[in-house]
């Protein structure tokens, strides 16, 4: 058996910053609980009998050569704020 | 008719070719690319979002000659059980305007069920083609993993999710499998045993001396009005000479665990790219990267998505990946195993879809964790890479639709579409 995990508001509030997701107080609160409940049922993956992972795979690769790529106009459709020439904007680094 | 909510974006549009799906109408569940035509996910987060190109299936069936007529409903990135989730609100089943559809291709099974489509493209990656058929009292499958490209289908847990039809009858779907099926060089998990089926002359209902094995897993704890049906219908195919075995199949126990843990690890992956920059929503450019994606990000996910994800980072940060992850990983290559064994003896594996009648709407919105264990029955499938079929019982007008599901090895789908076209008859 391995450890018990406890979730508590740091954990959630620890992994909402690696997962880059703000969140509100109230959140922090009810993700608290319900991962609790969550992560306590995945426990039931501690008794797991021992078995070999092995899967009949290959590699599909296809030829390395030129292909249709997408207009530049239809990709610049779907920024959310736009810039006055095609480029992507995103905040200033400091 | 009261609107059920099926549609995210209807579309007016004419087939112009001559095929296999010539004058159909098809509803496409809203996380598959279509070209010029918004493609939300059923989130905030791409509610303007507009794809530059077709995914292989649409181009498939409207070379076809299909008429797309929508865009449907969809829990928010296909995570949920009842299309809730959707930033779009609930799709209401047709049958019962106080039950949830089912989901998460809650509008493509509600739409074909209600006549608004005769067929509908939905995607399956824990049973989201699965639950809302069986719901909404239509058939849908889930094809083997590799059968149908995934190009263009906007991605959740791409090792798990398969797209698929679904339909008013058996020889219906299977129809639409026969289009859609097919390897693609833009798809390097497709395969090329897909090309040149023809599972639309399967429906035929033969099932003599086909070997239908019960897993006690999956019916036990089964909702009464469920197991009835359930009951009924296998008894219908031993009339036609099928040969009914119990069997078990303890791995799938583990199954809902394994099945969470993998598909919101992917999730935390596959949705770090909706940061706001390229598409989907931005909030603001005052702070730096991280202020900017995390408020973006803050803004546009839904709590459900938020949750996956949140716990998919957490399955994977330093410390728990064993703990979680390679554990998942573990029961998945058992329940494969088990599944490839029972093969051995039986046909097809068959079972309840889901173990309870449609939600009452807004039921489950409170406990998460309920939720997810609703999805006992289908998850196994998307873990071993199976194909499934779920079909309607026959069922009480009082209660609601139950659906009656079908596994087979991996390519056999002509298997269950003999199998689910004699319960149909």
């Amino acid at each position: 058996m391995s450890e018990r995990s406890v979730v508590d508001v740091e954990t959630v509030q620890h992994i909402s910053e690696l997962a880059k997701i703000n969140l509100e107080g109230e959140e922090v609160e009810m993700f608290t609980k319900q991962f609790r409940q969550i992560i306590n049922y995945f426990e039931i993956l501690d008794e797991v009998p021992e078995i070999e992972i092995r899967l009949d795979v290959k590699n599909v690769l296809r030829d390395d050569g030129e292909g249709e790529s997408l207009l530049r106009g239809e990709v610049f459709q779907n920024v959310d704020e736009n810039t006055k020439e095609d480029y992507f904007k995103g905040p200033k680094v400091r | 008719m009261k609107d059920i909510n099926s549609f995210i974006t209807k579309i007016e549009s004419k087939g112009n070719k001559k095929g296999a799906l010539e004058g159909c109408t098809v509803a496409i569940k809203d996380n598959i690319s279509t070209k010029g035509i918004r493609t939300t996910c059923g989130s905030a987060m791409l509610k303007d979002y507009i794809p530059p190109y077709d995914a292989t299936v649409v181009d498939k069936i409207k070379a076809a000659g299909a008429i797309v007529v929508g865009k449907t409903n969809m829990d928010e990135f296909g995570m949920g059980t009842t299309t809730e989730t959707s930033f779009f609100g609930p799709t209401v089943n047709p049958h019962d305007e106080s039950r949830v559809a089912g989901g998460s291709s809650g509008g493509s099974a509600a739409a074909v069920a209600s006549g608004e489509a005769m067929f509908g493209l939905g995607t399956d990656t824990g049973g989201s083609i699965r639950c809302p058929a069986a719901f909404c009292g239509v058939v849908g499958i889930k094809p083997t993993y590799g059968l149908v490209s995934r190009y263009g289908l906007v991605a959740y847990a791409n090792s798990l999710e398969q797209i698929g039809p679904i339909a008013r009858t058996v020889e219906g779907a299977a129809r639409l499998l026969d289009v859609i099926a097919g390897g693609d060089v833009r798809d390097s998990t497709s395969s090329s045993d897909g090309k040149d089926t023809k599972y639309a002359d399967c429906a035929d209902g033969e099932v003599e001396g086909m070997t239908v094995g019960i897993p006690a897993e999956l019916v036990k704890g089964i909702d009464k009005n469920v197991i009835g049906p359930f009951e009924l219908s296998m008894d219908r195919l031993e009339e036609r000479g099928a040969i009914i075995k119990e069997i078990t199949l303890p791995s799938l126990e583990k199954a809902v665990a394994a099945y969470y843990i993998i598909a919101m690890s992917e999730a935390s992956s596959n949705l770090a790219r909706y940061d706001g920059v390229r598409y989907g929503i931005a909030s603001g450019f005052g702070g730096d990267w991280n202020q900017m994606f995390s408020a973006s990000r803050e803004n546009g996910f839904g709590k459900e998505v938020k949750r996956r994800i949140l716990l998919g980072t957490y399955a994977l940060s330093a410390g728990y990946q064993d703990r979680y992850y390679a554990k998942a990983q573990r029961v998945k290559a058992w329940i494969r195993k088990e599944f490839e064994n029972a093969f051995e003896d039986v046909d097809v594996v068959a079972s309840p879809t889901m173990p309870v009648l449609p939600f009452k709407l807004g039921e489950g919105e409170k406990d998460p964790l309920k939720m997810y264990l609703s999805d006992s029955n289908t998850v196994p499938v998307n873990l071993a890479g199976l194909p499934a079929i779920t079909v309607p019982a026959e069922w009480d007008k009082r209660e609601g639709p139950v659906g009656i599901q079908f596994v087979g090895a991996r390519f056999q789908e002509e298997k269950l579409i003999r199998a689910g076209s004699a319960v149909e008859r």
